[in-house]
């Protein structure tokens, strides 16, 4: 099997935890770093270094939304759905988002550089609508400026 | 009236880092209390000072911590809860952005308190500045010798860990948070037994907000009766307040514990967008009940918004201008819960999807004269049987918003259910239209 | 130990017990999903909501342990109401195909359905669409809609089997059991989930669209199939008309008993009830004409094997005579065949076959090694004569280099069972070799006689599991075709011998044989 994390980053997630299976979302999380998604080799790789069944480890990969099955665009953008943003107008970032992509959300584009996905509450309500780009926060955002950060995104 | 107690170092340049935390006075509480207090004068301190948690359901604190037995052999946790998720409330992240010392001296005094030698902090997967900051915090304090074994000299030692929620709301009711530290689904737990007695890797365990432990340094600091003074009889301190909607300075505001909601809305938060009216006010995050623009006239504190049929929950006042679809804003919130439903109990995980079902069908002009009961029923039905309060928190804006714009759920259109009879989809966002 | 009171009924119980378990007790039902006696509790159905004296809200009794001086109420309005819903958030999205279901009859939805639900559905919206027939493996199927997410099945891997086979995955209504993507489902123990799941989202493709579960009558017997001894239901059905490739057995199911199986028994017992209706089953008396062995009525076949004993006895004494008793058999067989073989003919050639093989597969759940039912009962009886032991190897010996001349042998070889391919146990011999057992096996090739016998679930017997624990069982059905149980044909040959076989003589003894109580 394939080694994902060297031996030292294991150790040191393992040191925060009494027990191996406590690590796993740590280790879950330091794999998606590494590769952008867990897939079904990472899956039983980290079941492996857990000493876990993979139907446990699919369990967490599944609940939790962030941690990403298929690999996804060079930039994630999340668009903020929850109420303050709704108020204030999500639905046309939204809606602008998948016109200017050409993508619905959950979708990457054909060149694999945006992934479209919503979120939920971002905290970032005084901030509304607001939109996410991997790990940056942009608002409140209007189509325009959208379309100017998706610019410089190409660019860099 | 503004008072910065909570958030002084905020506008301080690079006020997150330790240099602008110790100018300020930062961990000289720390020292001071590992000198020269034991950790039952630290308990009784914050009994005194009426400081109540501001996670959301306002339990008084030091009396969470005396849940906790003093004779287990067991070792004890004490868990951050900083997976701050509920829609309208952003406070948590501002102060791990702005202030994270704050909350990391809090999370010392306070295990120190308890008696625990491990600390985790859950931080929103999502929060990555937030996260970065913490982290970094944890990191100077360790290097200055807050943190680690023998603290500052003194026989006590703590170690404080970061553990990285994933996305899921309910990952921050407390024991869905300790399931998910101990790796596994969020899937919150039978109580009893309490966390306090068989938590974390069955283990005594404290769950505490962000917010709450942030104010102990203050309370250890200043004292008991100056923090008590702050707010009100049942409850002592300011409240992060944080406003959004259809409100011109949307964002966080340090208030005294039972500020008047109108006075918040007009003062701080400039009033409402475009000069409109109000139509409602969900006064303290998605799961507390709505206010309709009659019963704005109420002080911002637990007791008056409880006896009012709504709570002060996180704090998070989310401002609805005339002419939002009421429709539309609940079927949002009913998403979110649903969305975030752990699936694990029958009531919340067929109740939350039936209401989206019910309410989806309004909105496509198909409603019937029974949806507004069936809505209420079934909502009726959720609360109280669920393993944790989400069931109940999706049940309350049913509840309310169906009871009090019921006009809005009945066939036909209804006052602010957009344009014409014909094309039947209103906008969550009134504003524009 | 605290006292509590459930509907006006009294009870202490031990503390630590939950609602539910003291209510059981009292014989009162609380209708459940996710609770199961054998799993820890999960709390999650949320349908064993009861009224709780002092306690404002409804309290799951699954998840409530009992405090002295509790006053429970399970039939008020508020628990009959709280029912009806959690029924009703079920219903909605179930598809209520009982008539095709395979579980209709014993699910407990359908159960609590006619019991308390409300008739008139106010559903109007669209119900899920989930995986219909779904193989989790070489036994299960999978039906998603029916599904109701107790995680019975789940915490039945994680907490008995040891492996934790399945997951539900995802999360809020879109939850759904499953195994790891692509992994198929295969465990000694699988069965159970189908017997533990409340509903028909697990069934048996096995036992699936054979019987209609209202049609088969029960019985109750003890599995044959290793030492442990596990008490099961034998689930068969009498009547030709509605019998399906002739078989009279659909299932064993486990038969709850905390001292020795608890809920559960593995699949090669469970599976085992094909072995009483299979094509191997010997149904009629078999006697040998050249190369050929033919059917005979009983009459014939026991005179003919008094003639060859009795020929035997007189031409080469006792000691030409030989009896080898597999560790199948019941006490009860045993006895018979001691008090007519040693007692009454004087023979000491007696063993007991069937080794226990010490590379056989043994786990800490329950398949013992020992792949034999009644090693431990033939070993209180004293099988074998006391101060001249004849090993099974010295009888086999004897019976090898023509010493002995008759060889009769009871009982199957649990060998047979487990590996159909394996060796005959009987070696090659030139003498008379006479077989009473239930299933053909290799050595007919070599029997002059073989005399059909019951199997356990057709007759009355006692066999003693590998702890000592005593387990009686009476006879479930009638032995197949023109088969008797065991003790009869002995006692049919005493006859034939001139030796009564009076019932008592293997009849056993109260103070050594008491059954161990069952629960
Ligand atoms: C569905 C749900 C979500 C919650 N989310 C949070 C949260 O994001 N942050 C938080 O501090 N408390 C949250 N809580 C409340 C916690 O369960 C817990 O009461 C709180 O962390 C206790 O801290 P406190 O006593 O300091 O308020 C949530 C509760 C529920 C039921
Ligand atoms: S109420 Fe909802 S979120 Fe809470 S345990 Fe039940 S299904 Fe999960
Ligand atoms: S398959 Fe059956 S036992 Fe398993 S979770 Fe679903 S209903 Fe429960
Ligand atoms: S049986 Fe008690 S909650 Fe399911």
């Amino acid at each position: 099997m394939q080694q994902i994390l060297s031996k030292n980053e294991v150790q040191e997630l393992l040191g925060r935890y009494p027990n191996k299976e406590a690590a796993l979302m740590p280790v879950l999380r330091a794999i998606q770093m590494k590769e952008g998604h867990i897939s079904k080799e990472a899956e039983h790789y980290a079941a492996a270094i857990l000493e876990l069944h993979p139907s446990r480890v699919r369990e967490v990969v599944a609940f939790y939304s962030m941690f990403r099955e298929k690999p996804e665009g060079k930039h994630l953008i999340l668009v903020c759905e929850s109420i303050s943003c709704a108020l204030l107008g999500s639905e046309t970032i939204l809606e602008h988002l998948k016109k200017r992509l050409a993508i619905g959300v959950g979708e990457t584009t054909a060149d694999k550089c945006f992934t479209l996905e919503t979120a939920e509450c971002l905290a970032c309500c005084d901030q509304a609508p607001s939109v996410m780009i991997n790990d940056e926060l942009f608002g409140p955002v209007t189509p325009e400026e959208l379309d100017g950060i998706l610019e410089e995104k190409m660019k860099g | 009236m503004i008072v910065k107690v909570l958030t002084r170092n905020f506008d301080k340049p690079d006020s997150h880092t330790l240099a602008v935390y110790e100018a300020g006075g930062g961990y000289r509480t720390l020292r001071k209390v590992l000198e020269s207090w034991t950790p039952e004068q630290v308990v009784e301190e914050v009994k005194a000072s009426n400081l109540r948690g501001r996670g959301g359901a306002g339990f008084p604190t030091a009396i969470k911590w005396g849940f906790v037995p003093k004779d287990s052999p067991k070792p004890k946790y004490i868990c951050v809860n900083a997976d701050e998720g509920e829609p309208g409330t952003f406070k948590d992240r501002h102060i791990m952005e702005q202030d994270p010392h704050l909350m990391v001296e809090g999370t010392i005094l306070s295990a120190y308190a308890i008696g625990v030698q491990t600390a985790y902090i859950y931080i929103r997967g999502e929060f990555v500045l937030a996260g970065e900051r913490t982290e970094a915090a944890i990191a100077e304090a360790y290097a200055k010798g807050y943190l680690g074994e023998n603290i500052l000299g003194s026989s006590y030692s703590l170690d404080i860990h970061v553990h990285y929620g994933a996305g899921s709301y309910i990952c921050g009711e407390e024991t869905a948070l300790i399931e998910s530290i101990e790796g596994k689904k969020g899937w919150p737990r039978v109580k009893p037994p309490f966390p306090a007695v068989e938590g974390l890797f069955g283990c005594p365990t404290v769950v505490n907000n962000v917010e709450t432990l942030a104010n102990v340094p203050l309370i250890l600091d200043k004292g008991a009766a100056w923090f008590a003074g702050l707010g009100t009889e049942k409850s002592g301190g300011t409240k992060l307040f944080t406003i959004s909607g259809h409100v011109n300075r949307p964002g966080l505001y340090e208030l005294p514990m039972g500020t008047p909601l109108l006075e918040m809305i007009e003062e701080q938060a400039g009033g409402v967008t475009g000069g409109k009216k109000i139509k409602a006010v969900i006064p303290g995050g998605a799961s507390c009940p709505v206010l309709a623009a009659h019963e704005l006239d109420i002080k911002m504190d637990f007791n008056t918004l409880m006896a009012a049929g709504s709570m002060l929950g996180s704090g998070g006042v989310i401002v609805l201008a005339e002419g939002t679809s009421m429709l539309a804003a609940l079927l949002n919130l009913e998403r979110f819960f649903a969305h975030e439903s752990c699936g694990q109990c029958t009531p919340c995980r067929e109740g939350t999807r039936w209401i989206v079902q019910i309410l989806e069908r309004i909105e496509r002009g198909e409603g019937t004269a029974g949806d507004p009961d069936t809505l209420i029923d079934i909502a009726e039905h959720m609360a109280g049987r669920t393993v944790c309060p989400l069931g109940e928190a999706a049940a309350g804006p049913v509840k309310s918003f169906v009871k009090k714009f019921r006009d809005e759920f009945l066939p036909g259109p209804g006052p602010d259910a957009g344009p014409s009879g014909t094309e039947h989809h209103p906008q969550v966002a009134g504003q524009d239209g | 130990m605290p006292t509590i009171e459930i509907d006006g009924k009294i009870i202490t119980v031990e503390p630590g017990l939950t609602v539910i378990q003291a209510a059981d007790r009292l014989g009162i039902h609380i209708p459940r999903f996710c609770y199961h006696p054998g799993l820890s509790p999960a709390g999650s159905c949320r349908m064993c909501m009861v009224e709780i004296e002092k306690i404002p809200k409804l309290q799951t009794a699954c998840t409530t342990p009992v405090v002295n001086g509790m006053v429970v109420r399970t039939d008020t309005e508020a628990v009959q109401d709280a029912r009806r819903s959690i029924l009703e958030y079920l219903l909605i999205n179930h598809p209520i195909d009982c008539p095709i279901c395979d579980k209709s009859g014993e699910c407990l939805l359908q159960d609590y359905y006619t019991e308390y639900a409300r008739y008139t559905s106010r559903f109007l919206e669209t119900r899920w669409r989930k995986r219909k027939v779904f193989i989790l493996g070489p036994t299960i199927v999978m039906d998603e809609e029916r599904c109701v997410l107790c995680s019975r099945c789940v915490r039945f891997f994680e907490e008995v089997s040891g492996v934790r086979r399945l997951g539900i995955f995802q999360r809020g209504s879109e939850a759904y059991l499953s195994t790891y993507p692509g992994e198929v489902l295969e465990d000694l123990y699988c069965g159970n989930i189908v017997d533990i799941c409340p509903v028909g989202a697990l069934t048996d493709r096995d036992f699936r669209f054979n019987q209609r579960v209202w049609m088969l009558k029960r019985g109750h017997s003890i599995c044959p199939f290793c030492a442990r001894g596990c008490n099961i239901i034998v689930d068969f059905n009498e009547d030709s008309d509605i019998q399906v490739n002739d078989s009279r057995v659909y299932r064993f199911r486990p038969r709850f008993n905390t001292k020795v199986n608890d809920y559960w028994m593995c699949d090669t017992g469970r599976y085992g009830y094909k072995s009483l209706d299979a094509a191997e089953r010997i149904r009629e008396p078999l006697l040998r004409e050249g190369k050929r062995l033919i059917p005979v009525g009983w009459d014939r076949i026991i005179k003919r094997a008094a003639l060859r004993i009795r020929e035997t006895l007189a031409s080469h004494g006792p000691e030409g005579v030989g009896v080898l008793v597999h560790p199948t058999v019941a006490c009860e067989t045993a006895l018979a065949t001691r008090e007519l073989f040693v007692e009454q003919l004087g023979i000491r050639n007696m063993s007991t076959g069937f080794p226990v093989d010490p590379s056989a597969f043994e786990d800490a759940i329950l398949i013992r090694r020992d792949r034999a039912p009644n090693r431990r009962g033939l070993e209180m009886i004293g099988m074998v004569p006391k101060g001249e032991d004849v090993p099974a190897g010295q009888l086999a010996a004897g019976w090898a280099t023509g010493r002995i001349k008759l060889l009769y042998v009871l009982g199957d070889d649990p060998a047979r069972f487990h590996n159909p391919q394996g060796p005959s146990p009987i070696p090659a011999g030139e003498g008379i070799l006479i077989l009473q057992k239930s299933t053909a096996g290799p050595e007919d090739a070599r029997a002059r006689m073989v005399l059909p016998a019951a199997m356990p679930a057709e007759e009355d017997g006692t066999f003693v599991n590998f702890e000592g624990r005593v387990q009686h069982f009476d006879a479930a059905l009638a032995p197949l075709g023109e088969a008797l149980p065991a003790c009869e044909i002995l006692r049919r040959l005493g006859e034939a011998l001139k030796v009564e076989l009076h019932p008592e003589c293997w009849r056993l003894g109260q103070e050594t044989w008491a059954p161990s109580s069952s629960s």
